[in-house]
């Protein structure tokens, strides 16, 4: 850590790397895109260290993992559907270490499943509130939106994973 | 309950009793849910689907990164596609100069270019002086005034 209180990029990244992937796990639902995530998150961090205020250090991680997170869903919006793939069983398989780690929880993976299933202006609020633990007034700031509908997103985000949950059978 | 609490009893409301689980209500706002809760059994049942609901999220467990990954990002080990955080940033530096280099590639050959074809353009100039001296006498040794009118008529093929 530097003498201003303000850690090094190599800090961030070895000390709150594991928190800044889980919240964009979360997020994206998948390891390929959470590492993506990571990665550009990472690289904005360091640009970011220059002007950075000590202070809540994860609430200020969660902001620049989401704000890359909406970014890249603007962008693909932005995007073409996506094309299949000319011969489908050369796809590889997704990478399973997430998926196993989920499956070792038990219901984890189907409540993963129900979280994407959200659309992604009610699962982000719900990520940053459930997952990243972030208060009300960090997530309206993160996201530029009162605190009124942070609270509004949050329990209709609920409502609407609850529904989820209970059609994947994990309420039963 | 009597008829004038059932009255009383505002109907349930999701958004205060989530907000309500997660602790971000004022004092005076946490009362009265604290009350609706104990009052209305609806309440609580509606604030009972909530918490299970917010209970499976919080509860899920912190997903590990793959084996190496932070690592990689902090260190000059490979990752599977090569390139590390910072050397992505490199990578984006390079990409930059590239199309910069490109584009000063392309403004070099198109100052050569000028540079080239200009000298050439003005060789042909006596040429073309010549034409219109050579026209010119044409036309005044046919006394033709149509023909005046156009400096080059016979190479522009205004000639008669």
């Amino acid at each position: 850590m530097a003498s201003d209180g303000v850690p090094t990029w190599e800090e961030v990244a070895r000390d709150h790397g594991r928190f800044l992937y889980n919240v964009a796990y979360r997020l994206t639902g998948n390891v390929d895109d959470a590492r993506d995530l990571v990665q550009e998150s990472l690289l904005r961090v360091r640009r970011g260290l220059e002007t950075y205020q000590p202070g809540s250090l994860e609430g200020w991680l969660a902001r620049i993992v989401t704000n890359v997170f909406l970014d890249d869903m603007r962008a693909k919006k932005r995007r073409p559907v996506h094309k299949l793939p000319e011969n489908p069983d050369l796809v590889l398989p997704p990478t399973q270490a997430a998926d196993d780690a989920a499956d070792a929880a038990g219901l984890s993976s189907e409540i993963q499943a129900a979280i994407n299933a959200l659309p992604e202006e009610f699962r982000v609020p719900l990520v940053l509130c459930d997952v990243a633990d972030q208060t009300y007034e960090d997530i309206a700031t993160a996201l530029d939106i009162p605190i009124g509908t942070v609270r509004s997103r949050l329990h209709r985000g609920r409502r609407m994973l609850r529904a989820e949950l209970d059609v994947r059978g994990v309420l039963a | 309950m009597s008829d004038d609490s059932v009255f009383d009893v505002a109907p349930f409301d999701d958004a205060r009793a989530s907000a309500y689980l997660d602790d971000q209500l004022d004092a005076t706002e946490r009362r009265e849910v604290a009350a609706l809760l104990d009052a209305d059994p609806e309440w609580a049942r509606g604030l009972d689907e909530l918490a299970q609901t917010r209970t499976l999220v919080r509860g899920l467990a912190v997903v590990e990164p793959p084996a190496g990954f932070l690592e990689s990002l902090v260190t000059n080990d490979a990752t599977p596609t090569g390139a590390t955080v910072t050397d992505l940033d490199a990578v984006r530096h390079r990409r930059t100069r590239r199309l910069t280099g490109a584009f000063a590639a392309i403004a070099a050959a198109a100052a050569l270019l000028v540079a080239v074809v200009v000298p050439s353009v003005a060789r042909t100039h006596p040429a073309l002086a010549t034409d219109v001296r050579v026209h010119q006498a044409g036309v005044a040794a046919s006394s033709d005034p149509v023909s005046g009118l156009a400096p080059l008529g016979t190479s522009m093929g205004f000639g008669r």
